[in-house]
């Protein structure tokens, strides 16, 4: 090799240039990844389902725009509301919004339903007064306050969600400029909130390239200064600042063309590199100049360092690659490509080191100073050394002791590590993004999306309740807002139309229902066309994930069986049931308003209920009369209320069908009954109905009077709770009832597939494959290290106390995580396998000299003595300046960057330390193998 | 053709053509028969190509009153609406064997999954919501911009009116940005008794990429619909 390189110096020169000029081509193609579901592989489940859901419904991505403002309900508010609402639908990429300006109205109103918008944006209403009674209700609607305008009023929420394939970035940067100059126009004074993943994708973008442009220099400037202090030589400073840059532009240029792209772990590369890198360079250069120092000529000195470098180089840089190459395979995809490009920056660092700068060396004039000036030791530090050694000498026991306090801590502080995957919290407190977040958050409790797909009947009123019920339970969580589905549709129009905030009992109901809301933009967001998919759709925080999961497996049912009750004998289990079906709704609904419950109360008042009939008395006659001539006029058929209470005595007690028939003949008029002969046989099934539908409501009521006594005064006079509890035991009384296949032995069976689907589980996913990916990486490469090691040392109590000596470093680094609650990040996470491949070296050369020293005749005692006041400054030194080249990533924007720069510096300086400290004590502690084994060699020399 | 048409066919061919005139004329031809009665077959096609049918029954009379009942498919089958004068209109909801009255302003919201709102379906009163402009002409057709007298949805539209038979071909729906948003085609014309009417109307949302294709067939005008038809015991049969 010494003599291939003399050779052909020129030609290697040539080529590392034109590698580094297209390398540097290469650039070109770089793009940022920050989109953290393209983190886990194409593969995953959790990305498969997102991928669906958002391929039916749109909605992978969702961003959030907050308009806070004391004028949201003045003319001019409702004009910016209509104007941003008009603005960011014109945005390509967005496929739909939420906001008050296009949300669904449904209710029932005098008589009639009504489906419509909330406000009419193309006709907003003007005077106050009007304005503060659509603001009065408004605020009075769970499915507005709390979701998409704020309880007090103040902050109005528009939830974008993006289409499947749109450009994240363009879209969140649209939407903000968009809303940005809007606001500007407008003459009320408005403060401006963004979240969601396409606003903090682009902030993360922008985040990695001015991190990359501002930490590159600093990390320059710092090797420069330690180079200079070392070397003390221009191209001391130039050829390894040289050899680090190209390696850098290499891996980086051929990240480029392989179309890999650049994350937020990968910006750290050219500052790791270049921090780990020059130390081969200084290696080569300062073995150079202790040969020309040694009287060698220039092309002697040059061939002799090139052998003598290679083996100790490249098994630092191999020890090094195995950190990085120990992210291979990880379950993160960004991860495995720093660990790949990271690892090869590495060994583009050592061929540049081994061969490049020798080829340099024979072509510049490299001056070097006779006297070394650089290497020096003042006396206090011997001396430091000198009583180390003695301290550690005479307490053999005490680097066992420590030991096991160290690893306590580490287990201690592994177990307490959280990992965090949300792109929120890689932002600090105090940044704008953060900030605004964290504001939405307060007001609309959660931002990340969550779905529910469910594959099943979605006109299936059992399907339907299963998800009302998921919804219930959703409503009473602090972290989860904004739940929705066409269940929630379905019932909102069943209490417009028939006054119950219920599902109805048959498909067929369902149908007529939906059939009114076809066409809506909304539905595209909640079911499939074919009514075969749905989702509910939620936005929570990252702490929602596990009770979600759990209701998810164990309350969401899988299998149903339709019950027609009138069949079932009141001592059956399933009335049990049912009652305590419907207590838990009713907890639900009455935990979503802060109301605690007695459930067996419930259930208790629920069961007697079924056991008490109503008896139609005096006091009912007028409303009765007033429904059976609702009959009549439903038929456009007039009759007068003293016709109606001639009819009642053949309906009050039982029905007399041939009177009734005959009482409704003659009312009717001739002509129309001629007209329509089956009016009155229609007229006589409408009686009968509208007769036991008002025996149950009667019942309903005397059941929600009971169930109102069990809460205080203030509490059952929440109006919108009172319709929810209705709606509950109006589901209770139903004669067509789904109950899961387990509670009855028989009946048909109705199949959901339910998926646990959003961001939210993407986060999850992406969490534990981050500790996943920990314990992988670190169990790699410590084994690695130990063959290494062991081989170097030529024995396998080397590769011992050198990977324990480790396994304290990284001790160290969880106890100090887990205790400062410092999060496992894809930062973090990078620290404890880049600890083991450059901590080790320190641990490598300790044993090497001591190996060294033995062989040379000292004993094992005087050996480490020897070696710790040698080795011990170059160690201290390199794991500074190493250290700090990795601190520098503390400037960085991002918090997992900047955690994952202090802690690597406090890991060098840890492994330094412990080489230095625990590792003499732990081969004193050890003696016996360690003497066996040298002296054998000794021998063997 | 009565006195007044004939009036404004002389007015119409003596005055340089002004396009409210145009559109008053394009509206009350399209109000001429007292009476209709036809069959429909609709198509619903959405974004992904998938296609849903549905056929039904309407009845209309004097141009404010209608009623629409669906025969298929089974999931819809026996639904009906009623319009009647002064916005007033009734739903029926047969698996409830009820009917319930719908507020009055879903009068601009696409009826039933369609692209035609509830007033694009009923009467046609464009020279009542727009005023209208005539942009260009050939010897075939009038093209004209119609901007809303009032608050609406649309920008503007841009109708262009067969100048044979005063029937609007094409209508261009603007939404508020100027984009275009909706496009209405009419076809098939066909003669029956002394009434040029289109058949096959296809209404295009651009933006939601939904199209409804509505065949006309069985057309009956002029004819006596008793005035029950158009009562709620009626919605139910």
């Amino acid at each position: 090799m010494e003599n291939w390189t003399e050779k052909n110096r020129n030609v290697i020169i040539l080529l590392v240039g034109v590698i580094t000029l297209i390398m540097l081509y290469g650039f070109r193609f770089i793009k940022v990844e920050s989109d953290m579901t393209k983190w886990l592989k194409k593969d995953a489940k959790e990305v498969k389902s997102l991928n669906y859901v958002s391929s039916k419904f749109g909605g992978k991505d969702v961003a959030l725009v907050g308009i806070e403002s004391d004028s949201i309900f003045t003319y001019a508010g409702f004009k910016l509301l209509s104007e941003l609402q008009d603005s960011f639908e014109a945005i390509k990429g967005v496929s739909s919004i939420t906001s008050l300006m296009n949300i669904l109205d449904i209710k029932g109103t005098e008589g009639s339903i009504q489906i419509d918008n909330l406000v009419d944006r193309y006709n907003l209403p003007k005077d106050a007064l009007s304005i503060q009674k659509l603001k009065k209700y408004i605020l009075s609607k769970d499915m507005y306050r709390g979701r998409i305008i704020s309880e007090d009023g103040r902050v109005a929420l528009f939830v974008i969600r993006l289409t499947k394939d749109a450009e994240k970035v363009y879209v969140g940067s649209m939407i903000k400029k968009k809303a940005k100059s809007i606001v500007s126009s407008s003459n009320i004074p408005v403060k401006l909130y963004f979240s969601g993943t396409p606003m903090v994708l682009k902030s993360i973008n922008s985040s990695i390239m001015n991190d990359m442009i501002k930490l590159v220099p600093i990390v320059v400037l710092i090797v420069v200064f330690v180079l200079y202090a070392g070397m003390r030589n221009t191209y001391g400073v130039f050829l390894p600042l040289l050899v680090v840059i190209t390696a850098s532009i290499w891996s980086i240029g051929l990240m480029g063309y392989l179309h890999v792209p650049l994350s937020v772990v990968s910006n750290t590369m050219p500052v790791l590199l270049i921090a780990i890198g020059t130390a081969y360079g200084i290696h080569m250069l300062s073995t150079y100049a202790r040969h020309i120092r040694g009287g060698l000529s220039k092309t002697k000195a040059i061939k002799v360092s090139q052998k003598e470098v290679f083996v100790p180089v490249l098994l630092a840089g191999l020890t090094t690659m195995t950190a990085f190459f120990s992210f291979l395979g990880s379950y993160i995809v960004s991860i495995t490509h720093f660990g790949i490009f990271t690892g090869l920056g590495v060994a583009f660092a050592i061929i540049l080191s081994i061969i490049f700068i020798p080829a340099m060396l024979y072509k510049i004039n490299y001056k070097v100073d006779v006297e070394n000036k650089a290497d020096f030791r003042s006396i206090w530090y011997e001396r430091i050394m000198e009583h180390l050694f003695e301290f550690i000498a005479k307490r053999e026991f005490l680097s066992v002791f420590v030991a096991i306090l160290i690893i306590l801590l580490g287990i201690l502080g592994f177990l307490r590590l959280k990992t965090s995957s949300n792109l929120m919290y890689y932002f600090p407190k105090s940044s704008e993004i953060r900030r605004s977040a964290t504001f939405l958050r307060k007001n609309f409790k959660g931002d990340i999306p969550v779905y529910i797909l469910i594959k099943g009947d979605l006109q299936n009123p059992g399907v339907l309740q299963e998800m009302i019920d998921f919804e219930k339970f959703m409503r009473t969580r602090h972290d989860i807002g904004f739940p929705n589905s066409y269940a929630d549709l379905i019932m909102n129009l069943n209490e417009s139309a028939f006054g119950y905030r219920a599902i109805p009992e048959t498909k067929g109901e369902v149908q007529n229902l939906g059939f009114m809301l076809e066409g809506r933009p909304v539905l595209k967001q909640l079911v499939e066309s074919d009514y075969k998919e749905g989702i509910i759709s939620a936005n929570a925080l990252q702490s929602a994930y596990k009770p979600v999961k759990e209701y998810f497996d164990k309350r969401l049912h899988r299998s149903l069986a339709l019950v027609y009750m009138d069949t079932i004998p009141l001592n059956s289990p399933l009335y049990d049931y049912l009652a305590s079906q419907t207590s838990w709704r009713i907890m639900q609904d009455a935990a979503f308003r802060g109301i605690k419950l007695d459930t067996s109360k419930i259930k208790d008042i629920l069961l007697w209920s079924l056991k008490k009939q109503y008896v139609i008395n005096l006091k009912d006659v007028d409303e009765l009369t007033h429904k059976i001539k609702g009959v009549f006029s439903s038929n456009d058929i007039k009759v007068s209320d003293d016709q109606i209470r001639h009819l009642l005595p053949f309906v009050i007690d039982s029905i007399d069908t041939l009177k009734l028939e005959a009482y409704i003949f003659n009312i009717i008029p001739s002509d129309i009954r001629k007209d329509d002969p089956e009016i009155v046989e229609d007229i006589k099934d409408g009686i009968i109905s509208a007769k036991d539908a008002f025996i149950r409501d009667k019942k309903i009521d005397v059941v929600l009077h009971k169930v109102l006594s069990c809460m205080k005064a203030d509490e059952n006079a929440q109006h919108a709770l009172l319709k929810d509890i209705k709606g509950d035991i109006y589901t209770f009384f139903k004669k067509n009832v789904y109950v899961p296949s387990e509670v009855v032995e028989k009946g048909s069976s109705l199949k959901i597939e339910p998926v646990y689907s959003g961001i939210l589980p993407v986060y999850e996913e992406l969490s534990k494959s981050i500790y996943r990916s920990q314990i992988r990486s670190m169990l790699i490469a410590l084994f690695v290290v130990f063959i290494l090691v062991w081989l170097d040392s030529g024995s396998i109590w080397g590769g011992l106390v050198a990977v324990f000596t480790i396994i304290l470093v990284i001790s160290i680094n969880f106890g100090i995580m887990g205790l400062l609650g410092v999060n496992l990040d894809a930062g973090t996470m990078l620290v404890a396998s880049v600890a083991i491949g450059i901590g080790v070296d320190y641990s490598i050369h300790f044993i090497s000299h001591l190996k060294r020293r033995v062989l040379d005749g000292l004993s094992l005692e005087e050996g480490i003595r020897r070696t710790m006041i040698e080795k011990g400054h170059a160690i201290l030194v390199n794991a500074f300046t190493v250290g700090l080249g990795f601190l520098v990533a503390v400037f960085g924007t991002l918090i997992p960057i900047r955690n994952f720069g202090w802690l690597l510096f406090l890991t060098m300086l840890t492994s330094a330390t412990l080489s230095l400290t625990f590792l003499p004590g732990l081969i004193l502690f050890l003696k016996g193998p360690f003497n066996k084994i040298f002296k054998a060699k000794q021998g063997g020399v | 053709m009565g006195i007044l048409g004939k009036v404004m066919c002389i007015l119409i061919a003596t005055k340089a053509m002004d396009g409210n005139v145009i559109i008053k004329k394009v509206d009350s031809t399209f109000n001429a028969p007292k009476t209709k009665k036809a069959t429909f077959c609709m198509e619903l096609k959405d974004a992904s190509g998938n296609i849903e049918k549905r056929k039904g029954i309407t009845y209309e009379a004097n141009g404010n009153r209608r009623l629409l009942k669906f025969t298929e498919p089974a999931s819809i089958r026996k639904i009906a609406f009623l319009s009647l004068p002064n916005d007033v209109m009734y739903i029926y909801l047969p698996s409830f064997r009820k009917v319930r009255r719908i507020a009055t302003s879903v009068k601009n919201t696409n009826f039933a999954g369609t692209d035609f709102t509830y007033d694009e379906l009923s009467t046609m009163e464009y020279s009542k919501k727009y005023r209208a402009k005539l942009l260009s002409q050939n010897d075939s057709v009038w093209v004209l911009k119609l901007l809303p007298k009032s608050n609406s949805a649309y920008h503007h539209l841009i109708m262009h009116v067969d100048k044979k038979h005063y029937i609007p071909l094409k209508i261009e729906f603007y939404d508020k940005s100027g984009t275009l948003w909706k496009v209405l085609e009419e076809k098939n014309i066909k003669k029956i008794k002394e009434y040029y009417v289109p058949t096959l109307l296809i209404m295009k949302d651009l933006k939601k990429k939904h199209q409804t294709k509505m065949d006309i067939k069985n057309l009956e005008l002029d004819i006596n619909i008793p005035e029950k038809v158009f009562t709620r015991r009626y919605l139910r049969r």
